[in-house]
């Protein structure tokens, strides 16, 4: 089964049940060859999907996604069960209480049969800042399959199972779904409530789909979007029928493009999006010029603002409340004291640079030259692309500078933050992004996914999701797979 | 503006982290290399351009004050240090605190 609408036709059919996918997704994600998960859910998804096979026997109204088993990335609370974020600081953690998009999914039907692999709160881009274990490439085990969404995207790349959630702060959906061949999805700021969601950059954060299409990102959409009263950020709009929005044409549809901006990037990788760009002008799309001047410092900009919000979100794993440790026997004079052990010992590496740079970026005497001035130039950077808005519909971008690496290969952090520069500008503005997959490109003599980002208007995830459904409605490359022989 | 190894200290201080010797000398490493990144802003001319505090306009959000389900005291405890999790009285009953490592001296 190619993907979840196609697995949605054969359950209303009753060509298969859900037990049957749910059997066959839990039995994959217990083996977990690319170490995709850190949980899963045998009992209660087995359960879960008995009830929905027996409800529609009975022919009781059903949910849109009853049946399905999909995965959520491990900083969505679920009631009950451990939530790690990919940290050892909580590696006891049990949330009383579940994410509203958790919620969401469980009455639309869908069945959660895991939680998947993280960065560590989700700041990295590879899996290798996971406390837990490294999740693989589907495409090639030598290679990180990005982040830092990472388990979410392995899976959905792997087939585990054919949707699942993730979050985005700066590229954390987009990059893994470009890293593993899938197609991901950034909302719009505020399109789906955070409720529920571990914190990293409040003003930044977003929940979204990754999936093998853009139909079924807009399927899966349908059910996390609307406004949740526990998110006060959450927008009060009306949540259109993505799927009945979908087009297979780009008539009358006007993408921007940066002149110069892909001669910058290998080759092969130029190619392969310039092919994608050409497949839109072929079904009627209008390919126009425009600039965004100030795209280059929204990475600079994207990291001063995440480090600042992460350093006060994470403030609150005191040891007390929230992240207990094993202290053994050590004594503590103060209660401080403890509380700095724990937090020392229960961070990793790079979630604890991000809280000192954070932290530096608010401190008095540097607040103005780091924390407000990127504020300002975040303004800059949403005039730019309200200014390209003005002539067209969406702007496409990268996702990344190039496939895969291979693991242990970034050592310097610096080197590993400049890989989000096509994808933190969407963050920054609150604007709606997709990744979706172009011709794979050959790198090192291996065959690796790579991919087209398009950067939408406002609350226009629908055309996105359109003009991404019409791109793999003449192409095959969401579809494909690694070469049998390159697999693990 | 590369700051010394003192005010990393005092930063450390204030994130409420520990750092060793070598620890420290990394960070040196990292804010020389990282903030000298960031400081390509100061090159951006920001005069009279408002600072952006978040992507959609704030306003304030009202809804009537009604009781509504929420946690119960056992659960909303349920994950502090379990050591130290719930005060119990002489009686054995558990009052449902945090309790903290003594403050006071």
């Amino acid at each position: 089964m190619s993907d979840l609408s196609s697995q949605l036709a054969q359950l209303q059919t009753g060509q298969v049940t859900s037990s049957q996918l749910v059997e066959s997704a839990l039995k994959e994600a217990q083996t977990d060859r690319l170490q995709a998960f850190l949980l899963t859910m045998p009992e209660q998804a087995r359960a879960q999907a008995a009830a929905i096979d027996e409800a529609r026997a009975q022919g009781r109204p059903l949910g849109p996604l009853a049946g399905l088993p999909v995965a959520i990335k491990d900083n969505l609370a679920t009631m009950g069960l451990r939530t790690t974020a990919g940290s050892k600081l909580l590696q006891h953690f049990v949330p009383p209480y579940s994410a509203t998009v958790v919620e969401k999914l469980e009455q639309a039907g869908a069945v959660i049969v895991g939680k998947t692999n993280l960065d560590e709160f989700s700041m990295g881009s590879s899996s290798e800042n996971s406390a837990y274990q490294r999740t693989l490439n589907p495409w090639n085990s030598q290679r990180v399959p990005g982040g830092s969404s990472s388990g979410s995207a392995a899976a959905v790349g792997e087939r585990v199972v054919l949707g699942a959630l993730g979050s985005d702060t700066g590229g954390s959906i987009r990059q893994p779904a470009a890293f593993c061949g899938i197609t991901g999805l950034k909302p719009t700021y505020g399109r789906v409530s955070r409720f529920g969601l571990i914190a990293y950059g409040s003003s930044l954060d977003q929940i979204g789909p990754l999936a093998i299409s853009a139909a079924d990102c807009a399927l899966l959409l349908e059910t996390l979007a609307g406004h949740d009263p526990k998110d006060s950020t959450s927008a009060d709009r009306p949540v259109p029928n993505y799927r009945e929005e979908l087009q297979t044409n780009c008539k009358g549809v006007r993408i921007g493009v940066l002149p110069g901006l892909l001669e910058q990037l290998p080759s092969a990788c130029a190619a392969s999006i310039q092919d994608a760009l050409e497949v839109w002008k072929s079904l009627g799309a209008e390919l126009l010029e425009v600039q965004l001047p100030y795209l280059e410092e929204s990475l600079a900009a994207y990291y001063i603002v995440a480090m600042a919000e992460a350093s006060s979100n994470l403030s609150r794993y005191d040891g007390i409340r929230f992240g207990r440790q094993d202290l053994g026997d050590l004594k503590f004079e103060s209660s401080r004291q403890r509380v700095v052990k724990t937090r020392t010992m229960g961070f990793g590496a790079e979630v604890r640079r991000r809280i000192l740079l954070g932290t530096y970026a608010l401190s008095a005497g540097y607040y103005e030259a780091y924390y407000h001035k990127a504020q300002k130039v975040r303004t800059l950077i949403r005039a730019d692309f309200e200014k390209a808005f003005a002539s067209v519909d969406s702007v496409a971008l990268p996702v990344t500078p190039g496939p895969a690496y291979a693991f242990d290969t970034k050592k310097d952090p610096l080197s590993v933050y400049l890989g989000d520069i096509f994808t933190v500008a969407a963050n920054l503005t609150g604007l709606p992004a997709i990744s979706l997959p172009t011709a794979p490109v050959s790198d090192q003599g291996e065959l690796m996914p790579y991919a087209v980002q398009l950067v939408g208007q406002p609350w226009q995830e629908s055309h996105l999701l359109s003009a991404g459904h019409a791109l793999q409605s003449v192409t095959d490359h969401h579809q494909r797979r690694a070469p049998a022989s390159s697999r693990c | 503006m590369t700051p010394s190894r003192s005010q990393i200290e005092k930063v450390a201080a204030l994130a409420s982290l520990e750092l060793n010797q070598q620890e420290l000398a990394g960070a040196e490493a990292d804010f020389a290399s990282i903030l000298g990144y960031f400081d390509r802003l100061a090159q951006v001319p920001t005069e009279g351009v408002a600072a952006m505090l978040g992507v959609q306009p704030h306003h304030n959000v009202f809804r009537d004050d009604l009781v509504r389900p929420g946690l119960n005291p056992e659960q909303a405890v349920q994950n502090a240090t379990t050591a130290e999790r719930l005060a119990e009285d002489a009686d054995g009953h558990c009052s449902h605190f945090f309790r903290i490592p003594r403050i006071l001296e």
